[in-house]
């Protein structure tokens, strides 16, 4: 990851994005995953936080405390020494889903507009690597990247006013699941039983950027309120 | 353990800090008080620490009874406030000053005005309630921290941590004369006249701002929006001339103060409570030395935006700091 290939931007003046290119693959959630770990490592005074997104890393700095300019070229030093060391391949994490019926509403529609048979979408989804590419939209929601093509679906015209807590989703080339229920735009094809999001959880979401995500399939239904943590 | 007892909640009170810092990756926003400069203000005029626990009051504050006295102090929007007595004696108390509340008092809070929405309210000690992802502030979306993850309710009682002297007279309400410099209220140059147009909120150029097209540009620059009443602690909606935007192709990252413009080309500006990321350009960024004005800016009021630099963003911003620090010591030599 050659610091050239990165570029500092600020989004206000409490604020600077690292970011390395506009791609959304794994090759660039494994460099964000990287520099986000070692930017945290690094523990820059003034640093509040530190949030990756699909090809970006934002570092949000107390502007009482940090001078951009200063924090700026402290950003560029971390991660030039990150050239060096191998980028962090992320954590395993299956999650177990019961595809369609109640659990999985859009299953069939799905089926219906990529002209596969329900079965032959549930081992597609199954058997893709897929990889977080950002925490985002509400506490502890994954946007999955690595959605076979074949899989690929537009959102839905008209989104759902509620969408059940663990229901898994997917639009365009990404899977997403829900961590509490609200409304939602993507077709539901399954549910998992797993808590994305507990706050008396250190770290509070189970996903993190970077990490890899394989779907287990298990029989449904999935009861409200059934969490496995 | 003293507690504070609801009487009666007001329109959304909350628990609210600084806000919890440090879980943006897990999707958690940082919360906490919007107009952070009165709440800072409020705890350092009971002698808090500035990122104290206090309530955060909108347009209608609370009606709460102090089984023990305590020093409180109300700062931003003025909410009319009233100490009733046990011996039923009804005591005009003003904001922005320390006042005693004496035992089995009631605090009563009317609506935000005559400018502003919201209030903070410190009491001295601070509002004692768990930490959680290191803050104590109310997710009202998530349902978790502040006080049972919810805005106050009657019958609610809140603790507070620890006791500060009372003054000589305890039964009697004291107000402490204190003046808090213009530059560290929500309204920097004075209370807007009536009808007046206040000056414009300073921004920073945002990451879309060059693609969008010039007519969107120059009408953001040129035209005074109105705040609509769906505001809420998520953001300040705008009404206006709308601002066709770019299209954009994934969502970014956002930070409180993030000016973004949706398909309706009306404007929101973020808050606390922001999601972590969002899928609308951003066509500007307030300036952090202005977010107290965003969040005192109420339904019906009229808001303009000018350009800033970054140093001059800075700049400014340290020279509140250091008037901040100079009233905290004047603060700490007085007590």
């Amino acid at each position: 990851m050659a610091s050239s290939l990165l570029t500092i931007e600020p989004l206000g003046d409490a604020c600077l994005v690292v970011r390395f290119g506009t791609g959304v693959d794994a090759v660039t959630s494994r460099a964000v995953a990287a520099a986000t770990a070692a930017l945290t490592a690094a523990a820059l005074p003034g640093v509040v936080d530190i949030a990756p997104t699909f090809n970006t890393v934002a570092v949000v700095f107390d502007p009482h405390q940090a001078d951009p300019r200063e924090l700026s070229g402290a950003i560029l030093a971390d991660l030039q020494n990150l050239n060096s060391s191998a980028p962090n391949p992320g954590t395993l994490v299956e999650i177990p889903v019961a595809y369609g019926g109640d659990d999985g509403p859009d299953l069939a529609a799905v089926a219906a507009h990529t002209g596969l048979d329900s079965d032959e979408v549930v081992r597609l989804h199954t058997t893709a690597d897929h990889v977080v590419g950002m925490i985002g939209f509400a506490p502890g929601f994954p946007y999955l990247i690595g959605l076979p093509a074949a899989l690929s679906i537009p959102r839905r015209a008209t989104p759902r006013t509620s969408v059940p807590a663990g229901s898994v989703a997917i639009a365009e080339r990404q899977t997403g699941i829900y961590p509490r229920t609200g409304p939602g735009g993507w077709h539901v094809i399954g549910r998992t039983p797993r808590a994305m999001f507990d706050p008396r959880r250190d770290p509070p979401a189970l996903l993190r950027a970077g990490d890899r995500v394989r779907f287990v399939p298990v029989t449904g239904p999935v009861r409200s309120g059934e969490r496995i943590r | 353990m003293r507690s504070i007892e609801v009487a009666a909640p007001g329109m959304l009170t909350t628990l609210q800090d600084l806000g919890r810092h440090g879980s943006r990756s897990s999707g958690v926003g940082p919360g906490g008080a919007v107009d952070t400069l009165s709440h800072r203000v409020a705890n350092l005029l009971v002698g808090n620490p500035a990122d104290a626990a206090a309530l955060e009051i909108t347009l209608l504050g609370p009606r709460l009874v102090f089984p023990q006295g305590a020093w409180v102090a109300i700062t931003g929007a003025a909410v009319g406030a009233v100490v009733v007595t046990a011996d039923g004696r009804s005591i005009p108390v003003p904001a922005w000053h320390p006042i005693w509340v004496p035992d089995r008092a009631t605090l009563v809070c009317g609506p935000c005005a005559p400018h502003g929405c919201r209030s903070s309210l410190a009491v001295a000690g601070g509002l004692d309630v768990p930490l959680i992802l290191g803050g104590r502030g109310t997710d009202l979306r998530s349902g978790f921290g502040g006080y049972q993850g919810r805005a106050l309710r009657a019958g609610d009682q809140i603790p507070v941590a620890s006791l500060r002297k009372p003054p000589a007279d305890r039964d009697g309400v004291v107000v402490v004369p204190r003046t808090v410099p213009p530059e560290l209220t929500p309204w920097p140059t004075g209370s807007p006249a009536d009808g007046a147009m206040p000056p414009p909120i300073r921004v920073l150029r945002g990451p879309e701002f060059e693609a969008f097209p010039a007519a969107s540009r120059e009408t953001f620059f040129s035209d005074t929006f109105v705040v609509t009443p769906d505001s809420d602690r998520s953001g300040c909606r705008l009404s206006g001339r709308a601002l066709p935007p770019p299209t954009m192709a994934l969502s970014e990252v956002v930070v409180a103060g993030t000016i973004q413009i949706p398909p309706s080309g009306q404007p929101i500006v973020l808050a606390a409570d922001h999601p972590v990321t969002g899928g609308y350009p951003r066509i500007a960024v307030v300036a952090t030395i202005d977010l107290p004005r965003i969040a005192q800016a109420s339904p019906g009021a009229p808001l303009s935006f000018v350009e800033i630099e970054h140093d001059d963003a800075q700049r400014r911003l340290r020279e509140r700091e250091r008037t901040l620090r100079r009233f905290t010591l004047g603060l700490e030599y007085l007590r």
